[in-house]
């Protein structure tokens, strides 16, 4: 098996075909920038609604916990950290939507009330390191970080 | 001289709106192409490629640091394509699903241009993972590789489906030609 395809094959020609003809659309960046724009939006106005309810601390990467029905505590041990973020799909992946807050030695948390489903989150240190959860299910993102599983049941 | 992309992701991690455009300019056709073809519909790989580079945004901004961007932009956008060809299989269905979207690849300019509608017809054949490996594979040139790191599968399951793909798409063509 070749990796190549030989110089008869009829398939150099539907190659050649598929490689022409499909530039970006005129104005992708603009239409990037303003769905960006608009994404942001509503994250804010979700947040403002109260979907998220932000509460508080830990140190050790600890397993986040169920508080009361959708109340999730999330709590990290970061020793050598200046503050502590978390990130997920509740945050759009934004770092600097829900800060966790010290809550003595090195230990960071925050509370959460977070609607019933399935929902990939990760911590990110000031000093930009991404850190999953080990005590939740792990998964990659897109880019291939690890980043952990927290489903909250229907109550 | 030209920023190269290592200097332009520290740009936008610094804010800089205008090198994210330049990164797009340089990234975008190439994405763009593929997300056509494995979606057979420009106006969803158009929307791929919005969120591919808004993701690819968020994570520089967030502190990611690729060791090779343009294969971890065609990550994202590989997987943001999969992600949306799932959703129209929940949508439509099955083999339907299939039907449609072969019929959907029916562009105004292909009516005048009947090879490029008999090859989307043969691509939207494919399976979704041997249609993902021969694009990467001989329309983009990537190596497998650099495949495997895009897509998570392996080099050997990947040329199967290389292999795999390439009979298929000469079966469903030779009579068109």
């Amino acid at each position: 098996m070749t990796d190549e395809l030989p110089p008869n094959d009829p398939l150099l020609g539907v190659v050649g075909a598929l490689r022409e003809g499909t530039a970006p659309r005129h104005g992708l960046v603009d239409r990037t920038r303003r769905r960006a724009r608009r994404a942001r939006l509503r994250a804010r106005l979700s947040t403002a609604a109260g979907t998220l309810a932000i509460a508080l601390v830990a140190v050790v990467l600890l397993r986040p916990r169920e508080a009361a029905a959708g109340q999730i505590t999330f709590a990290l041990n970061a020793p050598a950290s200046s503050g502590v973020s978390l990130v997920g799909d509740f945050t759009e992946w934004e770092t600097d939507r829900v800060r966790l807050t010290p809550a003595g030695g090195d230990r960071w948390e925050v509370t959460l009330q977070l609607p019933p489903g399935r929902y990939r989150f990760a911590y990110v240190t000031d000093g930009g390191e991404w850190l999953p959860d080990p005590d939740a299910a792990p998964v990659p993102d897109d880019f291939g970080r690890p980043t952990s599983v927290l489903t909250v049941p229907t109550p | 001289m030209t920023p190269t992309d290592a200097a332009l992701i520290e740009r936008i991690a610094a804010g800089d709106s205008a090198a994210l455009g330049m990164l797009m300019d340089r990234h975008a056709p190439a994405l763009m192409r593929y997300a056509t073809h494995f979606l057979q519909s420009a106006d969803d790989a158009d929307e791929v490629l919005q969120d591919t580079f808004i993701r690819a945004e968020r994570a520089i901004r967030g502190g990611m640091r690729p060791d090779n961007p343009s294969g971890w932009l065609f990550r994202i956008a590989v997987n943001r394509c999969r992600s949306r060809r799932k959703r129209w299989w929940r949508l439509l269905g099955g083999e339907a699903g299939e039907l449609v979207i072969a019929r959907a690849a029916d562009p105004p300019e292909v009516e005048a241009r009947e090879w490029r509608h008999e090859i989307a017809v043969a691509l939207a054949h494919l399976s979704t993972p041997a249609r993902e490996a021969f694009l990467l594979k001989h329309v983009e040139g990537l190596t497998y590789e650099e495949m495997a790191t895009i897509t998570g599968a392996g080099v050997p399951a990947l040329k199967m489906r290389v292999s795999r793909a390439c009979e298929r798409l000469r079966d469903l063509l030779k009579d068109v030609r």
